[in-house]
């Protein structure tokens, strides 16, 4: 993408047909609206036209979704050691924290949303709460807080709490 | 560009959570693939825990891609001593015990990552239960469970035979774990030989191995053991080794036959001289055979013959010049 393109806006329609005017240069993290752009031509275009549909994704989530995209989208490209980093779930930056403090609907559909979107730091970021909401919960904890049918027998419970009493303290 | 209606200012973080508020709320609202990735992301004791929330809960916590990834084990020094890490993973351990040889007096060590390290006793664990018992359950419910669409397979004792095909990452996963065991005897029966090729797959043992499938051998394929090759298909496959064109990566091949065959006769066969026991000049101390004398060489490599002295089996081994 040149520069004068990453000047450039464009339009995202929300799946309730609200239009959003994003610089390019920060809807960029979107690898599915960059492919888009680039498959349809668009990317040097100055003006890229009709709003493109994002029919998956509501306003609100989509006010979400640019709103973090603004924050970081001057951030550098992180690599992709994902074999073989370390598994954490506490480098979440504080602006993210505050960002992801939202109901559990709403974090479910920003992780759809970034699925969708294909913006992997977000989608990152928002597993990672998810995670850590799951984090230092007991197994009834976490069927309540995530609508879990506990479906073992009483026998088969005993015998897997047994199991997984490997691994605690 | 003309203004949009109701456009939103983008700096405005404060959106109103409360308006067109989600209606998924539940785990399995969220679709597998993403589930996939938030298992991935917790720590052993959460996954541990969650994993205990239903059947289903349990099943995807151990087909998590850091499952699959955990696929890493260092033995400790003493061969009744597991020493894992905690990020290798519970499901880890589970499937080590399942394939290791870990008794019921054995010690098990986990290092957390917080440094400290969790020393248990076999009997601390699976009270009244076999080492065998659970390792056998446990190898069924790992090599079943994780494979389920691909892969069947009978356990009798050290073999492990997969009846049905399975794909390459399948086998990859597999060969780690056999790798690691030492119970590398896998008998391949109806699977594609070129992906057994393709896997890395150090050993193989198979039956009825046709010339087609043997000629169609590529990759680092180090050894083959072949049960029952007709000798006209033996003698084709030494013509293609010795013409050098193909092969290149073999390093050992072994042909087992039930009945006992006469060395000259697999020499006349195959049209190469051959050496008895104590004739051969290829300064050899092996084990009883007769070493055929393979006059070929490409590369860096030269191929050695030998055919046992029991006339049960030949053998070609591929030595750096």
């Amino acid at each position: 993408m040149t520069d004068a393109a990453q000047e450039r806006s464009i339009k995202l329609l929300s799946s309730d047909n609200e239009t959003f005017q994003v610089p390019r240069n920060v809807i960029r993290l979107s690898n599915t609206i960059n492919t888009l752009l680039q498959d349809l031509g668009l990317d040097d275009e100055e003006d890229a036209g009709d709003a493109i549909p994002v029919q998956n994704v509501t306003s609100t989530i989509l006010k979400k979704v640019i709103a973090w995209c603004q924050h970081h989208h001057e951030d550098p490209v992180a690599a992709d050691d994902s074999d073989s980093r370390e598994k954490r779930t506490d480098d979440i930056s504080s602006w993210d924290v505050e960002f992801l403090k939202v109901d559990q609907g709403t974090l479910f559909e920003l992780i759809l949303a970034a699925n969708y979107l294909d913006i992997k730091g977000l989608l990152d970021v928002s597993c990672k709460t998810v995670a850590n909401m799951i984090k230092g919960k007991s197994p009834e904890e976490i069927r309540r807080t995530f609508n879990i049918k506990n479906d073992f027998t009483p026998e088969e419970e005993e015998q897997i709490r047994k199991e997984n009493a490997w691994c605690e303290d | 560009m003309s203004a949009e209606p109701k456009k939103p200012r983008l700096d405005d973080e404060n959106v109103s959570l409360e308006e067109n508020k989600a209606e998924t709320t539940g785990w399995f609202d969220i679709p597998y693939e993403m589930r996939k990735i938030v298992i991935d992301e917790m720590d052993i004791e959460t996954r541990c825990r969650f994993s205990i929330c239903s059947k289903k809960c349990e099943e995807e916590a151990k087909m998590s891609q850091e499952y699959l990834k955990s696929l890493k084990i260092c033995r400790g020094p003493h061969p009744e001593l597991y020493i894992g890490h905690e990020t290798s993973g519970y499901h880890f351990c589970m499937e080590f015990l399942a394939v290791s040889k870990l008794t019921e007096n054995s010690t098990i060590v986990i290092y957390k990552t917080t440094g400290n390290r969790r020393v248990m006793k076999w009997s601390k664990i699976y009270e009244n239960e076999k080492a065998e018992d659970v390792r056998n359950r446990y190898l069924h419910e790992i090599l079943e469970k994780h494979h389920k669409s691909i892969v069947k397979l009978s356990i009798d004792d050290t073999k492990f035979v997969l009846k049905e095909e399975i794909n390459l990452k399948t086998l990859k996963n597999l060969r780690k774990i056999f790798d690691r065991t030492g119970r590398d005897l896998i008998k391949y029966d109806i699977l594609d030989v070129s992906q057994i090729l393709r896997a890395n797959i150090v050993r193989v043992q198979r039956t009825n191995l046709t010339r087609k499938d043997l000629m169609g051998f590529q990759g680092t394929l180090c050894e083959i053991r072949v049960y029952n090759m007709s000798l006209k298909s033996l003698a084709e496959f030494v013509k293609s080794l010795k013409t050098g064109k193909s092969h290149r990566n073999l390093r050992h091949l072994k042909v087992y036959w039930k009945e006992h065959i006469c060395a000259e006769e697999v020499a006349d066969e195959l049209n190469i001289p051959y050496f008895s026991e104590g004739q051969d000049n290829n300064d050899d101390d092996d084990e009883n055979g007769c070493w055929f004398n393979f006059d070929v060489c490409y590369d860096d490599k030269k191929f050695k013959a030998k055919f046992s002295s029991h006339g049960d089996h030949f053998e070609i081994r591929v030595e750096q010049s």
